[in-house]
């Protein structure tokens, strides 16, 4: 009975106020998901955190760029690696990959991680080999750790190769 | 960034999704057919390097246009004949109270496709397979690259489908050498057509909110632009379960061939869908023998519902594979050779349940989404089981066979490990749920009380309540006193 006396402009503010109250509703459900712990974190830290602003990015939008601020400071020093490999030998050059214990008990000064060789070949063009490998005997040059820092070295001699080869093994589990 | 390229590729995928959505005479309103004609498109295409190789034709620019341009046009062959279009609903606008969520779901979306043409692929198990095979198939202009004169001993993903790699081919040479941005053209059509097939069921506020909460679970979003199978597999299962429980209600034999061929491109993704696949036939059975259909109708049906997994299975597996990777696949190598010990399948099952759904890890992947579902679950058991509807229903069988299935697949597939594997491929019951928890009695009950508040409609307490205006009906009126 009410609802037929009401004039069709109040029934259209009302009809307005609920859809603003509905509004309300939505804006507090999204301000409540995004104050539990697990969104907040999500949404504040790993999609608008300060290491994943567009705005930075957009200035920044070359190749090797984005490579390296995703893979961080190995994929530089990958990309290093292939650059000396490359110009000493640059045909068929198989490199010998310390495991991971090996790196981590000589306590690197950077935060450089080791990767496996099909990974290695997508990164630098360059066959990498590790202890377990059956091409094992074609290493001429190990990835290995000198004063704390990454480099690469020239394994000129088989005894140089199967020495090294030995030190990788202990670490190898 | 090539945007002639993407166009095309776009434009492609349009076109030979909505020749096979015309082909399997599928009705949709209009913004539906879009989405989905994007969505099948994607994986339609990547057949295109495939031939491509299969011809021993070399893989660059011009092989890789005429390619994608005669799938689509034979794809697109269905639009030549006519077609009575039916009267279906059309997309209505956004309500006011929908636009905080949209902004939330289109800024994610941005924030998703920037990461996807920015960010290069990150995931090993792309990095050691389809993304390194695609890197140097676009290098060497061939797909049997000198990729496979590596060591390859610690990765089998080059064992995978070809769908990823020759996805990753064709947009590196057509639109951007990251690729991955295919994956935005699907992820993005996939969230859009999932809200409009949930604003369908349920209230636009609740729909909004229940596509908003699914695109924020946190690993389902960062699979939306990182490349790997799970995401697309997902995408089709989903929409397999969908066209099936449309069949199961309208038994139009269209939508059943419809859905396996989407069962059929989730197989393809990932080949060991085609088990879970084999799993919802007793939900067929079931349905039809309760209807007194014949067997034999059963069996066909049944027949149907596999036939496009199997075929893709196998054109996968001894046709792609096989004519791909030169190195040879053992698969009896892959499966647990003792099967008849189901302790390995008990420990995987609750490994899944405590060590990844309810733990700490499966905060970090799924946050409270499966918390909100099984609360949801368990209040619709209790007070609205009368309103579960048939959609509900399929849902919750497809949630079934995702749950036992996937640990099934572990105790099968012994590389099928628990927090790789088993993680992502518990996303393909996510839309599930969120097809459950809109169709459940709750948000039913909800949308109609959300629909009747806001158009202010007041039910008269006759009809609420009937029982009591029965028994107040006959009273008589006071005799009035002198």
């Amino acid at each position: 009975m009410f609802q037929h006396r009401i004039s069709i402009p109040v029934k259209a503010y009302l009809m307005f106020t609920r859809k603003i109250v509905l509004l309300a509703i939505s804006i507090l459900s999204i301000v409540f998901v995004f104050s539990t712990d697990a969104y907040h974190e999500w949404m504040f830290v790993k999609i608008l955190g300060p290491g994943f602003s567009i705005l930075d990015q957009i200035g920044n939008t070359e190749t090797e760029h984005r490579m390296a601020a995703r893979f961080g400071i190995s994929y530089s020093i990958y990309r290093n690696i292939r650059t000396t490999i490359t110009r000493m030998e640059p045909n068929n050059a198989t490199i010998l990959l310390p495991p991971k214990e090996y790196l981590k008990d000589r306590k690197l000064s950077v935060a450089f991680e080791i990767t496996e060789p099909a990974v290695f070949y997508y990164f630098t063009g360059l066959n990498g080999v590790d202890v377990n490998s059956p091409d094992l005997s074609r290493a001429g040059w190990a990835i290995d750790v000198i004063n704390r820092e990454v480099g690469v070295r020239k394994l000129a001699r088989k005894e140089e190769r199967d020495s090294l080869i030995a030190i990788f093994k202990k670490y190898q589990h | 960034m090539n945007f002639a390229g993407l166009l095309f590729l776009i434009f492609s995928h349009f076109f030979s999704g909505k020749g096979i959505l015309r082909l399997f005479r599928i009705q949709l309103p209009v913004f539906q057919q879009v989405c989905l004609s994007l969505m099948i498109g994607v994986p339609i295409i990547s057949f295109a390097p495939c031939f491509v190789q299969l011809l021993a034709l070399p893989i660059v620019m011009n092989t890789m246009i005429v390619s994608t341009g005669i799938v689509t046009l034979v794809c697109s062959l269905p639009l030549l004949f006519p077609f009575r279009k039916p009267r279906l609903l059309t997309f209505t606008m956004p309500k006011l109270y929908e636009v905080p969520f949209l902004v939330i779901i289109v800024g994610l979306l941005i924030i998703s496709a920037w990461r996807a043409w920015y960010l290069p692929p990150t995931a090993r198990d792309v990095l050691s397979g389809p993304e390194l095979l695609a890197e140097y198939a676009v290098k060497e202009k061939n797909m049997i690259s000198s990729v496979f004169t590596i060591d390859l001993r610690t990765t089998n993903n080059y064992f995978k489908s070809p769908y990823l790699t020759c996805l990753q081919i064709l947009y590196k040479i057509l639109v951007c050498p990251f690729g991955q941005l295919w994956l935005t053209v699907l992820s993005t059509s996939f969230v859009c057509w999932l809200y409009v097939v949930i604003r369908e069921k349920c209230h636009p506020l609740l729909s909004a909110f229940i596509v908003f909460f699914f695109l924020i679970t946190p690993d389902i979003y960062s699979y939306s632009f990182i490349i790997l199978y799970d995401y697309s597999n997902m995408v089709f299962f989903f929409c397999g379960f969908y066209f099936l429980s449309r069949f199961l209600t309208s038994q139009k034999i269209n939508e059943l061939i419809f859905a396996s061929l989407l069962f059929g491109l989730a197989t393809y993704i990932r080949t060991e869908t085609l088990v879970l696949v084999a799993f919802i036939i007793p939900l067929l059975f079931f349905y039809f023998y309760k209807r007194k259909a014949s067997l034999l109708d059963i069996g066909k049906y049944s027949a149907i519902l596999l036939s496009f997994s199997s075929v893709l299975y196998f054109v996968c597996i001894y046709v792609f594979v096989k004519k791909f990777v030169i190195i040879p696949l053992d698969i009896k190598s892959q499966v647990n050779p003792n099967l008849l010990d189901l302790s390995v399948l008990v420990q995987r099952f609750l490994d899944m349940n405590f060590g990844l759904i309810f733990s700490a890890a499966g905060l970090g992947t799924f946050a409270y989404f499966i918390y909100f579902f099984s609360i949801l679950f368990f209040v619709d058991l209790i007070f609205f089981r009368k309103r579960y509807n048939h959609e509900a229903r399929i849902a919750l069988y497809g949630i079934s066979v995702v749950y036992f299935g996937v640990p099934f697949l572990g105790y099968l597939l012994p590389l099928f490990d628990l927090g790789n594997t088993t993680k992502r491929a518990l996303f393909k019951a996510v839309p599930l749920l969120v097809w459950y928890i809109s169709n459940g009695g709750l948000f039913s009950f909800l949308s109609e009380r959300i629909n009747n508040y806001e158009q202010g409609i007041i039910k008269p307490k006759s009809e609420a309540t009937p029982q009591k205006v029965a028994v107040k009906v006959p009273i008589a009126p006071k005799p009035k006193r002198k």
